[in-house]
Formats: C-alpha cells, structure tokens, sequence
C-alpha cells in the first residue's frame, strides 16, 4: 500500500521539523515566555578576535571582572554567582542567581560577551528593568564593554510551549511572516550581518521553504497556500 | 529571533512587547498567512520604512508606539520628499495617461497562465533569455527629440574625440580638459595602446553608442554612463516591440511597432551614399540569427545582407573588395561575435577592412569606459561649441592629478563617499552587464568594507555617481535607451527608444544580466495612432466634469470603424477614474467625483485619489465628496475608503516631528477612526493623572462627539498597561453610555483583571452584566484555551452551575468536572480543575 501523500519525500523533511516543533502539548499557552540576548563588546575583543575563537584574552579578563564585580555585589546577600564549566562555546560561563530563581548567565561568543536570562512574561520582564539595567548593563559599562552595532547579535528567544503551545498554524504563521518582512531583518529590528531574512537566501533556500510549508499545510488539512516556488528567480 | 544588539534594557522590553503583539494578530487570524517572501531584500530605505508601517498597521500599531525600534541609521537615510522617484505615469501627458489608464485597464484583464505564457514566449525570442514587460512605456514627442538628440550631440563629441586622439594632436589634453595620464589610464585599463589606435584606418571605423538614460525627481534626464563600443539591446529593441504586439494583441490597435524609417534602413542608406552601388552586411554570430530577427528582416528588406559565421554562403572577399550574393558591400555590421573572430573566420574581409575597403562596426572598449562618461560634457563643449542637451549624472574618479602630474588618491572623495555611502553609486570603469556596480543604499556593512580596500588598491578603476532616485512606473525602476551607430561623417541614429525596468525590491541594476526586464517604449503620436486622431486630447486635459469628460471621449472623426466606436464606449465606462486618477490636479479630480453619477465610480475614483493624497486637506476634500454623493451606501469599498483616509492622516500627522504638541491638529483629521487613532496617539503621552484629566476635558471641548470619546475609551482601555487601564475605568464608565460598547470595555477588563476584587469590580459596573454572561464568556475563553473534544464535554456537563449560588456552583463543577474528566489524562484533569478553581478564586 502507497504511504500516504502528506508523508512522500518530498514533502518529509521540511513538514517533519515544522511539525516536531508543534507537536500537540496541552499548556495554557499564554502570555508567552521570553528570554533575552544581549552582546557586549569593545575595540580589544574585536581587534583580537580571529579563526572562530571566540575567547579572546580581553573578553577573558573582562569576564573575570565581571564574575568579581557580581560576586562582590553578591557577598551582601541577594544573589549569588556560580561559574559553569565548558558551557558556552566550549568556554566557561558564570550565573547570576537571584531569590526568586531568575538567573542570568555571562559566556563567550564571537566578538563579544554574551549575556541570557530566563524566560518570563513580559510582565514580569517589565517588572524586573531596574535589577537589569543595575546588574547587567550599569556592569558592563564598568568595565569598559558597550553594546555594539556591526558585531555580535541581540536576540530575543521565545518559550515554545507558552508561546505556540499546541496551536502549529500559530507556529507556521509566525515563521511564515517573519520570512514575508525582511524588512524587520534589514534594519528595521535586524541585526544585518548575523541575521540575513529569508529574502536574502538563494533561490533555492526559498523554494525550500515554499515547499515545507506547502506540505505543512496539506498536513493541517489546508489548501496549498502560497505562491509557487517556480516564481521565485534564479 | 536575531535582532540587532539592544542599546538598553528598554529597547529589549519594546521589541518583546513587539512581538507579543505580532503574536497577538497572527493568533487572531486563524487562517495561513500567505508565503509571499520578496524576490530580494534590498530595499530602498523608504520602502523598508514604508513596509514596516503598514506591518504595524495590520497589527493595528503605528510608528508612536513602535518608532523607537527602527535603526537611527534607516531614519537618517530616508528620502526627503523633493527627492522622491519621478512617478512617469502621474507626470505624464494626458495623451499618455490615456495610454497608459488604456494598458492597465487591458492587462488588468490578463489572468496568471496568460502572463506566464507570455513571459516564457517573451524570454524565447529575445537574446540573453532577456524578459518582456507586459506593458509598454510611453513618452512625449518632445521628450523624445530631447533624448535622440542629446545621444546625437554626446555621439558627435565621442567621434570629435577619437578622431583627437587617433591624429595625435591631443587637443583635449592641450586644452587643459583631460590630463594625459588620464587618458592614458583609461586605453591601459582597456588594453589599448595610443599606437596601436594610431594605426588604426579611422574612416573605416564605425562604433556603436547607447547611453543609459534616467529620469531623476525633478523630471531631468541625465546620462549614467557613455556606452560605446559593444551595448547590448540594440536589436533587441526592434524584436521587443513585435514580440509585445504579437504576444498581447489587444495593443494593435492603438500601437504601432514601426514608425517612420527603420535602424537597418538607414544603415544601408548610408552605405549606398558613402559608395554609390554598395549595401550593408549584418554579420551574426550563427546562434544569435532567430533573436535577432526582426532586425535582420528589416536589414533585408532594406536591401542589405545577412549572414551567421557559420553559413557564409554568398559573401565574396578578396583584401581589396567585399561582396554579399554579387552586390559590393561597404559597410559591416559585426553583432554578438567578437571582434577577433571576425578577424579569424573572416580572414579576407578583415584585410579589406584593414586596407580601408569597406567600414566596420568595431569594438573599441577605451570608449566605454565608465571614467570617460565624465569627460562628455566637457567635449561637447570644446569639440562641438554646444551645450550638452542630457547632462551627465555627477561623476569622479577616486584618482587624481597632483601638481607634478603624478596620480594620487582622492582622499577627500573616499572620505565622503564612504561616510555616506547611500548617497553614492560605485563603479567599476571596465565593468559591464551590471556586474562592478554597488549601489550604497543596498549594501551590507561588510561589502562596504571590501569595496573600500578595493578602491584604496585601485582607485582609478573606480569612479563615484551621486545616486539619484531613478524614476517609476507604479514599483518598477524604468531607465531610457537610444542607440546610434557612429560612423565616419554621420551619426546613424536608433528608430525606436527603449527602456529596462526591475522592480523597486530588486537588484537597482537595470540590466538584463541583473534580471532587468526590457519594455518598448512608444512615442505619442508617431507611434500611437490609434488614439491620436480620434480622441480630442485637449478636450480631456480641460474637463472639470463627467459630462465635459465624456463629451471629450466622442470621436472627431466623422466616419469610425467599429472597433474605434467599441473603444470609445469602453473608455468611457472603464477608463475615467483611471485616468483622472493620474492627474496631478486634485481639485479637477474633486469637481469630477461630485459630477459622476456611478457610485461604483465616485468611489474608484475616490480610491485611487486617496493613494495620491499629499496633505491631510486634500483627504479631507475626498472624504467629503464621497459622504456627499453616497450618504447611505454600506459598500464595502466605502469602508476601504475611510480605512484608506484614516491611514493617510494619521500617517500625515505622525510623519510631523511631535505632532502631539498641537492637540487642534486633531480636528482636522477626516475620518473619526483617523481622529481617534491620532488622540489615542496623543493620549498614551499623557503621563500623571492630571494630564489625562486635561486631555479628556480637551476632547470635549474640541467638539469629540459623545460616539467618538465612546470608541476612544475602548481603544485606550485596551491598548494601556493592565494597571492604567484598571485605574482609569471608573472614567470611562462615568462616559461610556453605549452598552455594547461599555460591555466590550468590561470583557477587556474582565479578561485582564489581576484579583477577583477587580473583577467583581468590573462585573458589577453599571452595565450590570448579568452572571451569565460573564460565565459564558470565561466559558468561551476557556473553551479558546483548551480546544479539544473531550475537555469541552467535561466543562459543558459542569457548567450547568450558572444559575446556582456561587459556593454550590465551585463544587458541582468541580465534582462533575472530576467525574467527566475521569477518561482525562491527568494534564488535561489538572487543567480543568484548576479552570474551576479560577472561577472560585475570582469571587463566584
């Protein structure tokens, strides 16, 4: 017996991630939960950073003045700071622990140093600026270090589960418009060295892309949506 | 999600806040959103700018709120309004806009296989799988004569000056007008020697030219670059229009692919009257024969020859005489073969043309290098003692002359080009096709970099342009061609100009290579019969109402065909709000809408008027026309209208630095869902409670209808943080009177409450929702949150509790809720439970 069309080859590769992604959970899937990425950086790193190592003897220094800036503040009570071996890059990376079990971490990436947080509502993002722009941004500023424009990359990165839950046409959409706006990637938002729009990949890249959604849909159980990839120029 | 590194902790929080919201819009869509990724993502700064509005637009945003997340370096670049792209339909002739209003009412009607079929025909004929556009361009007799003319002049001067330097007299460069070393730069660059050019026999040389023209803001033609040499497009040209008239037929009747004498025909005139007897020889590479078969049919019907390299039957050549099927042969016509495998397949016609024999349209690449595109004003001037007709677009090479006549780097033009790379186009001087050109306002930081160590290693193989807008055809970049061959005492000009265009959001490089496509462009009049003659033109630019309008549409001539007659009666219905549409004259567009009696009209017309608006009046001006002619329609496209109105200004408004300042700019907002968008602007500025005291007391004052503060409620209660917007409820209910109005205020709030004292607070508002209904709708909620088959079941077996007291009501719901989840996993059990619990914690 013929398998049935939705999971022919050509159909396989990009349907099965999108659907891996969303595969049916039961959550209470809002407000979602958000995380950030911040960079940080200075001349030095720059200047030393070369062959993908991303540790440079300057972000290692001003690592470590982190790490004792934080411990420092920390000794008072409120925080506590915890170095995680290999994580980042291969790198050590140290936490920030607070009370409520909110953490922000400080690694090494190309470039730059960069620095996450634990994923929350916006709410209790909101709730939480005067503790971020004192420990994280007041800190970097300290040692020298500054958010840079050309190099390294700010991210924000949403929590699966409270952000799509099991709503896969949520999930679809949101990859979908954010590949219909390059606009948002070509300096409106974007970071435009590290974070090139689907607009910007190879004809092929597209009709790639075209094509999973094209099978995600089927498999949703909609009409083909889309334009077809034999418009796009080669 | 890569964004670019956030400056601050606030820049982070906006764009979470940001895609929350987009979040937000796309669930509320419950539909797939359409896969429609742009062919490239290079666009000029206005245009990301411009999508990025109507991106905020959808998710009913705007750029007050969300302005801060666009790059400072984008609203630095941004286009000022003077110097905005050329819009060639709306600048345009009436004769053209007829023309043009006529096209795109007849390719409106062409469905998707059609187009298809046409561009893959199109791509078939021409050469270098070049596309066709479906429709074609139109320009003035004047402008026309301008360009030919001005291609005429910069020809003239290009043979002045090869002939000065072929002589060795130099004097361009004894004038002081081009330093040798420049000169000497741009034949080293080519691969010439001033010799080897010496050598060369220069009354049997021809060369062909074809100037790339643009149209900037102001409506001035300048010339990019100088080709001569080898351009591309020439029969192209010829092909294009017959392949446009046979594959989209429906033109034939107002267009005309010939007019007056052809290029091939006056090529073989010249032959014939530079040696009487004698014709001319087109010579194809043997591929290139079917794209180029028009040209080569025109060539034979003018008498002359045509041969591919690979089937040379008839030609006769001895060193001292050429001759095609026995008639002697002066001129030679080399396209799409090089210029040494002419020499090799054609070893005794090269040794005529060597011995002055016959003339040959040759490949002299020095003249078209892009760095002597900036000497063709000044030759024009010194050879010809005339002013240039085109002007050259601006022009300099990052090398110059230093006082020992030595060459040095422009340091100052590298520093300012690079400062400021958006307003500079790069070029390579030897490039061709597209290829060596970098437009600044698309390129990426790191291409600048590369390009700048390019430039400091070689900079006089580079040249600089001011980059101007290049004018526009609704999101097409058109440019011009002529071409000419440039022969020994004449300037053979082209019969027909032609144009390539790419869209707005493609590469910015009009060349075929770049996958420009070629579009006809028609003369009005000589090439546009159709219309011409029948229609009373002047008529048309002078009617002020439908009645003038369609007295204009009849016919001058006495006797029609019926075929005209069915034209005429088809303009008349179809056309007119297309064509005043493109009038620049809004108060003749004004006085026209109130005299057309057609709704479906009035409001086309209103609609493409809106699209044109420039000032917040003059969408004022529609707006009030449409609600005097329609006062009770419900058409849906009404509602486009307002919607439309209400974009414009609040776009108008928002575009004026801190247009809040002015609180009475409101009330000249057209449309109340534009007055409201623009005070709810105006009160998220509000930061104490006695500013928004102030600013409610002003909207009654400034005449806000009780409707209008109603709505502006609503928005504002919604779009506040949860804490403003619970604190300010008891105003807005003091002012709401409207229950469903005041009822979608309370479920907003209901939904957002943070306490069960807020929602009772809310829920017992003077609406006096009943219980019910507020059941019903956490029951609808609860339903959107847990959508599957056996959930709902479980809670519809336990909602029966709606009209049981409160406490009873927690535990029979819970109890059945227990009971029918039974069957439930425990994820799903928990969950409904703590649903019920929810209930219980809120206060029923």
């Amino acid at each position: 017996m013929k398998s049935p069309k939705f999971f022919h080859s050509a159909c396989r590769h990009g349907a099965v991630i999108l659907l891996g992604i969303c595969m049916p959970i039961f959550a209470w899937a809002w407000p979602p939960q958000m995380g950030f990425g911040f960079s940080f950086t200075n001349i030095q790193i720059i200047a030393e950073y070369k062959d993908n190592i991303v540790q440079t003897p300057e972000s290692l220094v001003l690592w470590n003045k982190w790490k004792d800036l934080m411990e420092g503040r920390c000794a008072s009570g409120g925080c506590e700071v915890k170095v995680l071996q290999k994580y980042s890059n291969g790198f050590d990376a140290f936490t920030v622990q607070y009370p409520d079990g909110w953490t922000y971490t400080v690694g090494f990436a190309p470039n730059v140093l960069e620095v996450t947080g634990t994923m929350e509502s916006l709410a209790a993002l909101r709730s939480r600026k005067s503790l971020v722009e004192q420990d994280i941004f007041e800190v970097a500023k300290e040692i020298g270090l500054t958010p840079a424009e050309q190099v390294g990359n700010g991210a924000i990165s949403f929590d699966r589960q409270s952000t799509f839950g099991d709503d896969a046409l949520l999930f679809r959409n949101f990859m979908v418009d954010q590949a219909n706006h390059p606009e948002l990637a070509q300096g409106v938002l974007g970071n435009k060295g590290t974070a090139p729009p689907m607009a910007a990949l190879p004809a092929g890249n597209k009709k790639a892309f075209v094509k999973a959604i094209e099978c995600f849909d089927r498999g949703l159980g909609h009409e083909t949506f889309g334009i077809p990839p034999n418009n796009f120029k080669t | 999600m890569g964004v670019r590194p956030q400056q601050n902790y606030d820049e982070f929080l906006l764009e979470a806040e940001f895609f929350e919201r987009r979040l937000e819009y796309l669930r509320s869509l419950n539909r797939p959103v359409f896969v429609r990724v742009p062919i490239s993502a290079k666009m000029p700064p206005g245009t990301l700018l411009g999508r990025f509005v109507t991106y905020l637009a959808e998710m009913k945003s705007n750029l007050t709120e969300f302005g801060a997340l666009v790059n400072p370096q984008l609203k630095d670049v941004i286009p000022e309004n003077d110097n905005q792209p050329f819009d060639e339909v709306a600048r345009s002739s009436t004769q053209a806009r007829v023309q043009y209003g006529l096209v795109k009412a007849l390719t409106s009607s062409v469905d998707e296989k059609r187009q298809n079929d046409f561009h893959a025909r199109a791509k078939a004929s021409g050469s270098d799988n070049r596309d066709l556009n479906l429709s074609p361009r139109f320009v003035k007799e004047s402008e026309y004569q301008t360009m030919m003319s001005g291609t005429d002049q910069r020809a003239r001067a290009l043979r002045a000056f090869l002939r000065d330097i072929h002589s060795g007299e130099m004097n361009i460069v004894k004038a002081g007008l081009m330093n040798k070393n420049v000169l000497e730069r741009i034949l080293n660059k080519n691969n010439f020697k001033l010799a080897e050019i010496q050598k060369l026999n220069i009354d049997s040389l021809a060369l062909y030219y074809a100037p790339d023209i643009v149209r900037g803001p102001d409506g001035t033609f300048y010339v990019l670059e100088d080709n001569a040499g080898a351009p591309g497009g020439m029969a192209d040209a010829t092909q294009a229009r017959y392949d446009l008239l046979s594959l989209m037929p429906e033109y034939a009747g107002f267009l005309s692919a010939d007019a007056g004498l052809s290029f091939a025909a006056k090529i073989n005139q010249y032959a014939e009257r530079t040696d009487p007897g004698s014709k001319a020889l087109l010579l194809l590479h043997g591929d290139t024969l079917e794209h180029n078969k028009y040209f080569s049919q025109q060539f034979k019907n003018a008498g002359g020859g045509v041969i591919a390299h690979n089937a040379t039957q008839g030609l006769e050549a001895t060193s001292r005489e050429v001759k095609f099927n026995n008639q002697k042969v002066s001129l030679i016509l080399i396209r799409l073969l090089e210029f040494n495998d002419f020499a090799t397949l054609f070893p005794n016609t090269y040794k005529a043309y060597s011995n002055g024999q016959v003339t040959v349209g040759d490949y002299l690449g020095f003249m078209g290098d892009k760095e002597l595109t900036a000497y063709i004003e000044k030759m024009i001037r010194f050879y010809l003692k005339e002013e240039p007709i085109l002007k050259t677009l601006e022009t300099r090479s990052f090398r110059l002359t230093g006082p020992q006549n030595e060459t040095i780097l422009d340091q100052e033009l590298v520093d300012a080009v690079f400062a400021n790379i958006s307003a500079y186009v790069i070029k390579d001087t030897t490039g061709t096709q597209g290829f060596g050109v970098w437009i600044g306002q698309r390129m990426e930081a790191a291409e600048v970099t590369a390009l700048k160590v390019k430039v400091l290693k070689e900079p006089g193989k580079y040249v600089a342009q001011k980059y101007v807008p290049i004018s526009q055809i609704d999101d097409q970049m058109v440019d011009f061609r002529t071409y000419a061959l440039i022969a020994k005492d004449d300037i053979i000009m082209g019969d027909h100009l032609w144009s390539r265009s790419d869209s707005v959001y493609g590469s910015g490089k009009l060349n075929t290579h770049q996958q420009a496509g070629v579009t006809p462009v028609f003369r009005i009049g000589a090439d546009t019969p159709g219309l011409i003659g029948l229609l009373n033109f002047n008529a048309l630019e002078r009617a002020k109402s439908a009645e003038d309008f369609l007295e204009a549409l009849q016919p001058r001539k006495a006797k029609i065909t019926e075929r005209e007659k069915t034209l005429v009666a088809w303009l008349a219905k179809r056309f007119i709000p297309e064509f005043l549409a493109a009038t620049p004259n809004r108060t003749q567009s004004l006085e026209f809408m109130k005299s057309l009696a057609d709704p479906d009209g009035i409001m086309r017309l209103a609609l493409y008027t809106l699209e044109q608006c420039h000032q917040i009046s003059e969408v004022q001006g529609v707006i009030n026309v449409v609600r005097e002619k329609l006062p009770k329609s419900s058409s849906p496209v009404l509602k486009k209208i307002e919607e439309v109105a209400s974009q414009k200004t609040v776009g108008f408004m928002e575009s004026q630095p801190k247009w809040q300042a002015n609180w009475s700019n409101l009330l000249t907002a057209p449309t109340a869902k534009a007055k409201i968008a623009l005070a709810l602007g105006y009160l998220k500025t509000t930061k104490t409670p006695a500013d928004l005291d102030m600013a409610l007391k002003a909207l009654v004052d400034e005449g806000f209808s009780l409707e209008e503060r109603e709505d502006l409620w609503r928005l504002v209660l919604s779009q506040w943080d949860d804490t403003r917007a619970m604190a300010s409820y008891p105003l807005a209910v003091a002012e709401v009177k409207n229950p469903a109005k005041l009822l979608a205020i309370q479920k907003n709030l209901l939904e957002r409450s943070l306490s069960a004292e807020q929602f009772l607070k809310i829920s017992e508002g003077p609406s006096s929702l009943p219980k019910q209904k507020l059941l019903k709708q956490q029951k609808e909620k609860f339903a959107s949150l847990n959508p599957t088959q056996e959930s709902w079941n479980a809670y519809n077996a336990a909602a029966g509790f709606v009209n049981i007291p409160a406490p009873t009501a927690i535990a029979t719901a819970t109890t059945t809720a227990n009971g029918k989840a039974q069957n439930l996993d425990s994820k799903k059990k928990s969950g409904l439970v703590a649903f019920c619990k929810k209930l219980m914690r809120l206060g029923f």
